[in-house]
């Protein structure tokens, strides 16, 4: 064998590698990385980048952090055209960020005829609603959806839940603007995209609507349109009022990421399983500003059932943590809203 | 840990023994051998005296550091559950992790070898390790760049990036 006879100092052939390694390797590199730079290496590199296997999750988010020099494609725009070509009607997850238009669009909805699973757009103000309605149209087994700092109309968010009836998952943020919300001037609409996903997005798991206008009436709608939501992130939304009526509703809500306005009855008390862990080494971690629930959600499932201690979470402005006895975090909240 | 094998020592009850490809014997606790799916499957057929495995693809300095990652990840997990039991405060998740981007921290052969085992053996964590390791050495860097580091040669005929 080959392999007995290497000395630890000679240089190891890296083209020898399993293929399958390879293929894992191109993986984590990611589509825009393999076919700006990685598959111009070799010809063994070049042939594995056509694997249309590579090409199933195009994530395509972020690209300006990459320092770019993209030789042979104009912009990123040939690079995700190139990617299309590659992925042979197998695409399931779609993720773009800025650069994304109505011609790629159009293109991934000529490529994916009903593979797509999941779309995220981040701040893709290119995109016309009609695109969005004609990709998902063809892809009726969307499971999650994004479309985060995006410029759509509240009836393309009930064709969104019209033409993806096995959505379990949608996230819709609206854009950062100076004060955004907290003023409601035109009342008819302000809970428009609310109740576009209470009426078409029945089987929500998960639901992130952060910086939405909606009001406890939309609110209301949600908790009673969808009632297999587990997750609920409002942040920023600063037009609603958590109180009494609505816990009812919202109790059953596993995690809940409310906006930072907290309410009078935040004593939610066992509301959720989110409320219950005293998990120290997750104390450390909630303090990230970052720090997004997920992973949370995950790892708490066991513990979050010890009662106790009362943890929240306060996103938005004021980005904190607290740990501490019920009545100690809801003194400090009461501090905080002076 | 190089012992050359010495028949006339039992082996005690509840340890493995490995042998490199360059003929050395590492004698180690079943449990860190069995982070090993291939050892581990199977395992239980094998006779308790003849729990001794031939890694023909392993040489014993890549094999030192394999046993070396799986016992500081056996005991890790040891000390992450037994944490969590008494509800003491750990940070056991963090510190492996740290532990284990310093542990990949190795020139690109190493790194080879590692993977090579990793994959052999079948431990998945580690090969994950190691791949994701690869993978960042690759970003960022240009084609001509990455053959350099992985002492790649160009026989692309098309090259884009040829101008450099």
């Amino acid at each position: 064998m080959e392999s007995v006879k290497v000395k630890p100092e000679e240089t190891r052939n890296w083209l020898a590698l399993p293929q399958q390694i390879t293929t894992l390797i191109f993986q984590k590199l990611g589509v825009m990385e393999i076919i700006a730079r990685a598959q111009w290496v070799c010809s063994p590199w070049r042939k594995l980048a056509k694997e249309p296997t590579l090409y199933r999750c195009m994530d395509m988010r972020n690209p300006w952090q990459e320092i770019w020099d993209i030789n042979a494609y104009d912009d990123y725009a040939d690079l995700a055209r190139e990617a299309f070509k590659r992925c042979n009607g197998d695409l399931e997850e779609f993720s773009m960020e800025n650069f994304a238009t109505d011609e790629l669009m159009y293109l991934a909805r000529y490529v994916t005829c009903t593979s797509l699973r999941c779309l995220r757009l981040v701040c893709c103000y290119q995109v016309s609603d009609e695109a969005l309605m004609k990709l998902l149209e063809n892809n009726p087994f969307l499971e999650e959806v994004e479309l985060v700092d995006c410029d759509f109309k509240a009836e393309t968010i009930e064709d969104v839940g019209r033409s993806c009836p096995l959505l379990k998952s949608f996230r819709l943020n609206g854009e950062e603007k100076e004060g955004s919300g907290s003023d409601i001037d035109d009342n008819d609409d302000v809970d428009e995209e609310a109740l576009a996903i209470a009426n078409y997005m029945p089987k929500l798991r998960r639901l992130h609507l952060s910086r939405n206008k909606l009001t406890n009436t939309g609110l209301e709608a949600i908790l009673n349109g969808c009632p297999y939501l587990k997750y609920l992130n409002l942040q920023e939304c600063f037009n609603i009022e958590l109180n009494a009526e609505l816990r009812k509703k919202y109790e059953r809500i596993e995690k809940l990421v409310v906006p930072d306005d907290l309410a009078d009855d935040y004593e939610f008390d066992g509301a959720g399983k989110y409320l219950g862990s005293n998990d120290e080494d997750d104390a450390s971690e909630v303090s990230n500003e970052d720090y997004v629930l997920e992973s949370y959600e995950e790892k708490n499932k066991e513990k979050a059932k010890e009662e106790g201690k009362l943890k929240l979470c306060i996103d938005g402005a004021i980005k904190m943590h607290i740990e501490g006895n019920v009545s100690d975090a809801t003194e400090l909240v009461r501090k905080l809203a002076l | 840990m190089k012992d050359s094998f010495n028949p006339s020592i039992e082996p005690p009850k509840k340890t493995v023994t490995l042998v490199s490809s360059d003929g050395y014997d590492f004698e180690v606790e079943e449990e860190v051998a069995l982070e090993s799916q291939v050892i581990k499957d199977g395992f239980e057929d094998k006779a308790v005296d003849d729990r001794e495995y031939l890694l023909f693809n392993v040489h014993s300095d890549t094999l030192e550091l394999i046993i070396k990652y799986c016992e500081k990840h056996v005991s890790s997990r040891k000390s992450i559950s037994a944490a969590a039991a008494s509800s003491s405060s750990s940070n056991g998740e963090e510190a492996l992790k740290e532990w284990d981007e310093h542990f990949i921290s190795v020139d690109t052969n190493t790194l080879y070898d590692i993977l090579m085992a990793a994959d052999y053996l079948n431990i998945k964590s580690l090969l994950d390790l190691a791949i994701q390791k690869v993978a960042d050495t690759i970003h960022g860097r240009s084609p001509e760049q990455i053959r350099k580091k992985f002492n790649i040669e160009n026989d692309s005929i098309i090259d884009p990036w040829a101008s450099e």
